[in-house]
């Protein structure tokens, strides 16, 4: 189901609410179990014959946590059991994602004529990714043990089941456990509803509008050079609005419930490095793989070329979890350079300082930015092939007459640019901590104001009329 | 009542009232011309017949009905009725298969025309989803059912070209909206219903259309099959 949808909007989020509120007059673990209910649901309306899955993986990742978190095992055995439950969580994304990528590669290295066609489930890579880090934690002795419910509803949350954020086991069962949040809260729900319609807005009315001129790049007819800077930025624009407002989407409705979700971006436009841009950018999948990939591959710990090496193949496998596709892969090689060049650069270069100050900044902010873009072409393209004819394109100046289609295209990739850096985010906006549990606490925030009220409430009705059928999210794939 | 209570009432009420108004100019301007109720200034149409043909139906008065693919959709009403001497209403798409020509047409039939005019090529009955399945077609707009009528009324994308219809209105605008209709950004960009779809008159069809150029397109298209099956599933196009 899509947050998107008619449905969503007007049957499955209102009768949720209101049985998960209803049982939470009676007990707090009703509404619980109800939420997981209403979650495989949500989850089942389009993707049915991976619910079998979906609840194999999390009652096998329950039982291997029981054991880990038990103090039955130790040393060996207790390695052994961790080990098990992650190969055995990488094996199941592997053959779901990986085993058709691989064959196309032994095809093509030893015309071994390999036919793999299998279904990727959606969300199984954000449900493997969050229960890895579940057991690795109850492994470090970090998780003091949850109810079956409660982790059942951790792992199929709807609100992040789909596409993220990728949630912390912590964060989240200690609110799924707590009895205030099973009662109403009008302030929460208003709260949630605007910020829901803050990334309604971005999918429908931004993303979606924009999505059109994608094609004046990744089309089959090959552009000028005008077209493929003006689709490269358009998808640049457009990819940033679909997922930020997916994750609004998800903040928002998650809080109607009471459950604050974290925060997955921080205006990652508005970044002067490419350090500062990952952690703007995805930062849930950010801080997984900086705690559950970097950090154990010995980080910086071992002298700086580990860490470049570790930085390469953190971002290497990044880019990889995002699909099964050597444009990935580069993608990710990409940012491990770039990441390893701006550390480089912080211990080895120049530190500007004074009068030039403001001129470097804007520097480093247009030269992250084309970086950035740059290694969105190869995300974006269907083969590396085509990326580097794209990026050739980018690279030769030459003139060619603009269409009223390729003005207007320009126009609004200009538009969307102010958005992007000089417009408040939607946590900004609303004065949302996820740390502190609060929301638009202030008497003098916005949502305190009628006419912000009045706003928001437009903007909701203009973004669910603009909801257009057959829209997916782009992350849905991933 | 809370405070907070009285602002997500607050809230939802103006959503609520907020997508009524959207809904009410969309009644009012009526783009396809469904609801027939207002007449204000000139009629504007969209080259997407499968849309447009909607509110043709309803709005036109006809004694004929012209249905066929893009080797129809280029002719003028005004040249049929002249060489036939009848009133009709053409309701031809490109690239529609015989499913969307034989729905279109049995709403047509509704207003009982006396002549059918069928332009028929065999590409038309290739494998082709049921009606409710095409994306291209809004079929429960033919039905005037609820859904289809909200979907219409309850509509950004109405919306937008109703207000554009309506800003064509001053003549300062007129310019801007010709920019955006040249850039697709506005459906709704004919005024003269004879003109829909049809060739412009400054095109000489004997230099646009001869033997020499169809070569030519043939020849390049060999070497560049990708442009040809660019927007169509070929698999879907060539299973019968």
């Amino acid at each position: 189901m899509l947050f998107n949808s008619y449905l969503f909007i007007f049957l499955f989020l209102p009768i949720t609410l209101i049985g998960y509120f209803m049982l939470g007059r009676f007990n707090s673990l009703a509404p619980v179990v109800w939420l997981a209910l209403a979650s495989l649901a949500f989850y089942s309306v389009s993707n049915w014959q991976f619910v079998a899955l979906l609840l194999g993986s999390v009652a096998f990742n329950y039982i291997v946590g029981l054991l880990l978190i038990g103090s039955r095992l130790h040393g060996g055995p207790r390695f052994a059991a961790l080990a098990l439950g992650v190969a055995s969580d990488l094996l199941v994304l592997g053959y779901f994602k990986y085993a058709g990528f691989i064959a196309a590669n032994l095809n093509a290295l030893f015309s071994t004529g390999l036919r793999v066609d299998i279904l990727l489930p959606v969300g199984i890579s954000f449900y493997t990714f969050t229960q890895i880090a579940f057991l690795v934690d109850a492994y470090r002795g970090k998780v003091a043990g949850y109810r079956l419910p409660h982790y059942a509803l951790f792992v199929t949350y709807f609100p992040h089941l789909i596409a993220g954020p990728i949630l912390h086991h912590e964060d989240m069962i200690t609110q799924f456990e707590r009895e205030k949040t099973k009662h109403p809260d009008p302030h929460l729900i208003l709260c949630g509803l605007i910020i829901f319609a803050i990334g309604l807005f971005k999918k429908t009315c931004l993303a979606d509008g924009i999505q059109p001129f994608v094609a004046l790049a990744f089309g089959p007819v090959a552009p000028s050079f005008a077209q493929a800077w003006i689709g490269a930025l358009a998808y640049t624009f457009q990819l940033y609005f679909d997922f930020s407002g997916y994750s609004d989407m998800a903040i928002g409705i998650s809080l109607m419930f009471g459950v604050f979700l974290p925060l997955n971006f921080n205006s990652p436009y508005k970044a002067r490095n490419i350090i500062d841009f990952w952690r703007r950018w995805h930062m849930t999948l950010s801080q997984f793989l900086r705690d559950y990939l970097y950090i154990p591959l010995g980080g910086n710990r071992r002298g700086r070329v580990m860490r470049y090496a570790n930085l390469m193949i953190t971002m290497a496998l990044g880019g990889l979890w995002h699909g099964a596709a050597w444009t990935f892969v580069i993608w990710g090689v990409l940012h491990g350079l770039y990441l390893s060049i701006n550390h480089a650069w912080n211990s080895y270069g120049a530190t500007i300082k004074g009068r030039y100050a403001a001129a470097a900044n804007l520097v480093a902010f247009i030269l992250t930015f084309l970086s950035v873009v740059v290694a969105w072409v190869v995300f974006r393209a269907d083969s590396v092939a085509s990326a580097a004819s794209i990026l050739l394109k980018m690279a030769s100046p030459a003139h060619s007459d603009l269409s009223y289609r390729d003005m207007l295209a320009a126009a609004m990739v200009g538009g969307y640019a102010l958005l992007a850096w000089f417009a408040p985010n939607t946590q900004t906006i609303m004065d949302y901590n996820h740390d502190n549990r609060t929301v638009s606490q202030a008497v003098r925030a916005w949502p305190q104001r009628r006419s912000f009220i009045y706003a928001s409430a437009a903007l909701l009705a203009f973004a669910i009329l603009g909801i257009q059928q057959h829209s997916e999210f782009i992350y849905f794939r991933f | 009542m809370s405070r907070s209570a009285k602002n997500l009432f607050l809230f939802i009420s103006t959503a609520l009232m907020t997508a009524v108004l959207i809904a009410a100019f969309n009644f009012v301007i009526d783009p396809l011309q469904l609801f027939g109720y207002f007449h204000l200034g000139r009629h504007w149409y969209t080259p997407d017949s499968r849309m447009q043909n909607a509110g043709l139906i309803r709005a036109q008065d006809f004694d004929t009905v012209f249905m066929g693919t893009s080797l129809a959709v280029h002719f003028r009403q005004r040249e049929i009725d002249e060489q036939l001497g009848v009133h009709s209403v053409k309701l031809a798409m490109s690239g529609s298969t015989s499913v969307e020509q034989s729905y279109v047409l049995a709403a047509a039939l509704r207003r009982h025309p006396k002549l059918v005019i069928w332009q028929m090529d065999d590409w038309i009955f290739r494998d082709a989803p049921a009606i409710d399945a095409d994306i291209y077609v809004p079929a429960d707009l033919y039905r005037m059912n609820a859904k289809g009528v909200a979907g219409y009324l309850f509509s950004l994308d109405t919306a937008r070209e109703a207000m554009w219809i309506a800003l064509r209105g001053f003549k300062p605008l007129e310019v801007v909206a010709h920019g955006l209709s040249a850039a697709q950004y506005l459906k709704f960009q004919e005024d003269n219903l004879n003109e829909l779809n049809a060739f412009p008159a400054y095109i000489e069809l004997s230099t646009a259309y001869n033997s020499a150029r169809a070569r030519a397109s043939f020849a390049h298209f060999l070497r560049a099959p990708g442009e040809i099956e660019a927007g169509y599933n070929y698999a879907a196009m060539v299973q019968f």
